[in-house]
């Protein structure tokens, strides 16, 4: 930058560019498929099946404290998510729910480790396919239960007056079975890849101010300070969608088992 | 996020059938926000049926 001693190579502002690091495949070439982001989801899953494998290979009655924590997570989908929201036949959503609620937290995470700092959740595919996951899933449990017919009527047609009902139905149609994936994708996606972009402009545009002027050091100082202040409030927001994301997906699962609005 | 849900869903839907009908009928924009209104009408309204007392 004007010929001055730049600190930082990166360029300012950040772009989209940012959220596709390069290929990694080791014969080399331009490959999506071995990126920075699909080598976290690997590590993810693995992290995930590791943990809960050693902690429940030998399980005691006096749990140990690996298998307490275990135990814990667990017990938070089952009790506080699937008992709370779906009622007691959510008991055989836990499952699913507690490995959601895992597999999406870790996803998170990633957006505030040291070295990765990126979550694979602000590639929109990734929440995209996960939300997809539970559209299927509550309509299938739903047409299961009720049989399509039955089903589509219970989730379409309001408590309401006849004549009112041409303008509701497109209203419920829409927004069970088109606007509740994109939602759902959207709100996950939308705060990983916003917390990765604030992230991005804070710590270079640091790097951009004491460049552009070492007498604005003093506001870069303050500027990557703001990054830690919002590093920790990446943390809320990590915890917070990964637990939104679960609630919303029993909540709609319990829906569509509700006997009638 | 339910009651979001519905509100806006109630005024995409309405207010895409609204402008559809405009360029059926070329009258502008007023059936666009005539089912805009419409729309965000009918999402109060499930609002207060499906989570109302």
């Amino acid at each position: 930058m004007n010929g001055q001693p730049s600190i930082l190579a990166a360029e300012f502002p950040p772009s989209i560019q940012d959220f596709f690091p390069a290929s990694i495949a080791p014969w080399g070439g331009d490959n999506p498929w071995f990126t920075k982001i699909t080598l976290m989801l690997w590590i993810a899953v693995a992290l995930i099946i590791i943990f809960f494998l050693v902690a429940y290979r030998n399980p005691q009655m006096v749990p140990t404290k690996r298998q307490w924590m275990a135990e814990s997570i667990y017990g938070f989908g089952r009790n506080a998510i699937a008992k709370e929201m779906i009622g007691s036949e959510g008991v055989r959503f836990a499952p699913y729910l507690a490995t959601l609620f895992c597999f999406i937290f870790v996803m998170n995470l990633f957006a505030i480790l040291p070295f990765f700092q990126i979550s694979p959740n602000s590639h929109f595919a990734y929440p995209a396919m996960l939300a997809v996951i539970s559209y299927v899933l509550f309509n299938y449990v739903g047409i299961k239960k009720h049989g399509l017919v039955k089903y589509l009527k219970n989730s379409m047609v309001p408590p309401a007056p006849w004549y009112i009902l041409p303008l509701l139905v497109p209203i419920e149609f829409a927004s069970t079975f088109l606007i509740r994936p994109f939602s759902l994708s959207v709100r996950l996606f939308a705060n990983m890849f916003a917390g990765h972009m604030l992230l991005l402009v804070f710590t270079l545009g640091g790097f951009a101010l004491i460049n552009a002027n070492g007498l604005l050091a003093p506001i870069s100082v303050l500027s990557w300070v703001l990054t830690v202040a919002l590093t920790f409030l990446e943390v809320l927001v990590v915890l917070l969608q990964a637990y939104v994301f679960t609630v919303l997906t029993a909540s709609y699962v319990q829906g569509a088992l509700a006997d009638e609005h | 996020m339910t009651a979001l849900s519905y509100l806006i869903a109630g005024m995409v839907v309405w207010g895409l059938i609204g402008w559809l009908v405009d360029r059926w009928l070329a009258t502008g924009g007023v059936a666009t926000g005539v089912g805009v209104v419409l729309g965000a009408a009918g999402g109060v309204y499930l609002i207060v049926r499906r989570l109302g007392a």
